[in-house]
């Protein structure tokens, strides 16, 4: 799993006017990137038959599917991967989990609290979510957006923030480094779907990266090289020396130089000088 | 008569070393090199302005000339040594002319970290020409630990006080093995001359040649100030006495007998 996600967790609960197979493609065509298929009150027949479409409509799109809480569902399903929350992890502890779904799908984790992110590291999931971010109506607390960059420090997988998250607050998330973004009600409830989905996945592209270019801050577009930003600089890399990350970088190596989160940047030429 | 003199691997026919800065115009650095027929040219490295994009100095420096990148903006060793090594990375040639300043308001340079700086860089093959308060044992150091030449100053940079250093700078010229380049403060083409007249092999003169009302006349006469006192120090001067000496014979007057 790489970055920059759009994961919408499609529940039907939090929308009964319109059908979640219907949300689904709207959101698809808006440009998500995940769709979990989270459904606490169906039967096991009825989960069946809803996945069975989420699948396929999934499968076409080449848009991930993960399936809430149930290895098993999710294998039956051939699903991409399974979400387990805090409260399965007894059922299904992660080596069950992964016996149960195979080796080459995906397992990701909720995590609520600094602990249990840490606990979850190097255990071998492919992604963590946390959250709560923001106030949300099922959950009694929130997190905030003052343990996200900290978190993501500590991190060597993809992280999914979730709970709470709209098109008002979503930039103080990405502000701090966040790269991908559960959604819920903010989809499931929004008047134009796709409209909606576009801005969000709008945001988190241009969610960019921040970086310290010569001192100053600078937002920079995902998969940018070394001399790609050069080049929209507009700078003739003949007259100037690039220091990346405290480390002379020679031209030959630009291309290869994949820019990233936090990464410092001194571009440097001369002037007149006594 | 040539009377080149080396530095590094190169040799120098003008030992007038030009600095870049202040001109108002960068355009007329050209000019000023060609006018005064300059081989070192200094120049100094800024981070780049992403905002609005200035021209290249460099594109005002002909080729032939030797690029001697400054450290300048260096408080510490440490610094200089990064600033060298940028500089390097240029592929603009391994020439650096070291310059350690803590102090703002005369920037005078702390030689003990210069020296650090020296050591450290001639080791990595860089051809050093470390900027220095004027001392005889610093400058011995400096040359023990590798450096190419030493610049002793000649008065406080871009103050155009002249060559107040005088009686310190000819000690350093008798008794150091490497050459002796007086940088900073010079303000008149008699400063340059002064200099050269003692022996010293070049100067580096910047403000005074940058801040002149007509800089390419300016830098043709510090050209020629140089030349005449490096000429007058191949001469041979008598030493100075503190009574009259006739020049012309005392015999043969036209009231005599």
């Amino acid at each position: 799993m790489k970055n920059k996600n759009l994961y919408l967790v499609l529940s039907s609960e939090y929308n009964q006017k319109k059908n979640v197979l219907a949300i689904a493609e709207q959101a698809i065509f808006g440009g998500v990137d995940i769709i979990q298929m989270r459904e606490k009150h169906l039967s096991d027949a009825e989960k069946i038959k809803l996945g069975k479409k989420l699948y396929a409509l999934c499968q076409t799109h080449k848009v991930m599917f993960i399936v809430n809480d149930d290895p098993y569902l999710a294998q039956q399903l051939n699903a991409d991967g399974v979400h387990l929350g805090q409260t399965d992890l007894e059922k299904y502890p992660l080596i069950k989990a992964r016996q149960i779904i195979g080796q080459n799908k995906i397992i990701g984790l909720s995590t609520h609290n600094i602990e249990q992110f840490k606990q979850a590291l190097n255990q071998g999931y492919d992604y963590l979510a946390y959250g709560p971010i923001f106030e949300t109506k099922t959950k009694d607390y929130h997190i905030g957006t003052s343990q996200i960059s900290q978190v993501l420090a500590w991190a060597n997988l993809p992280v999914v923030f979730i709970g709470g998250i709209n098109l008002r607050n979503i930039d103080l998330v990405l502000e701090k480094g966040a790269q991908n973004i559960a959604l819920i009600r903010a989809i499931m409830q929004a008047e134009n779907i796709t409209q909606t989905v576009k801005e969000f996945k709008q945001k988190i592209l241009r969610g960019k990266m921040q970086l310290r270019i010569n001192g100053k801050p600078q937002e920079i577009k995902d998969n940018f090289t070394l001399e790609t930003l050069i080049s929209d600089k507009g700078l003739n890399p003949s007259s100037i020396v690039v220091e990346y990350n405290a480390q002379i970088m020679p031209k030959q190596k630009w291309a290869e130089v994949i820019l990233k989160q936090g990464d410092i940047i001194e571009i440097i030429s001369f002037v007149g000088g006594g | 008569m040539s009377d080149m003199f080396k530095i590094g691997d190169k040799q120098l026919k003008s030992r007038l070393f030009l600095g870049t800065g202040k001109f108002s115009d960068k355009r007329m650095v050209r000019q000023v090199i060609a006018a005064a027929k300059v081989d070192v040219v200094t120049v100094a490295l800024r981070r780049v302005d992403l905002e609005s994009q200035d021209e290249n100095i460099l594109d005002y420096i002909p080729q032939e000339c030797t690029l001697m990148p400054n450290t300048s903006g260096a408080r510490t060793a440490q610094e200089a040594i990064r600033i060298a090594r940028l500089a390097k990375a240029t592929g603009c040639g391994n020439w650096i002319k070291i310059e350690v300043i803590s102090d703002n308001q005369y920037l005078l340079p702390d030689n003990l970290e210069t020296l650090k700086a020296v050591e450290v860089l001639a080791r990595e093959g860089f051809v050093v020409l470390p900027y220095m308060s004027p001392d005889l044992s610093m400058a011995r150091r400096m040359a023990q630990a590798g450096a190419a030449a030493v610049m002793p100053l000649g008065s406080p940079i871009g103050s155009n006080r002249g060559f107040k250093t005088e009686e310190i700078v000819k000690i350093m010229v008798q008794l150091i093995d490497v050459p002796v380049i007086v940088d900073a403060g010079l303000g008149m083409p008699s400063d340059a001359a002064k200099c050269m007249e003692i022996g010293c092999d070049a100067v580096l003169v910047n403000t005074a040649i940058a801040t002149a009302q007509d800089p390419i006349k300016m830098a043709q006469a510090f050209a020629w100030a140089v030349q005449a006192g490096r000429k007058a120090y191949l001469a041979g001067s008598r030493p100075s006495l503190d009574i009259a000496e006739a020049s012309s014979p005392l015999t043969g007057f036209l009231n005599q007998g």
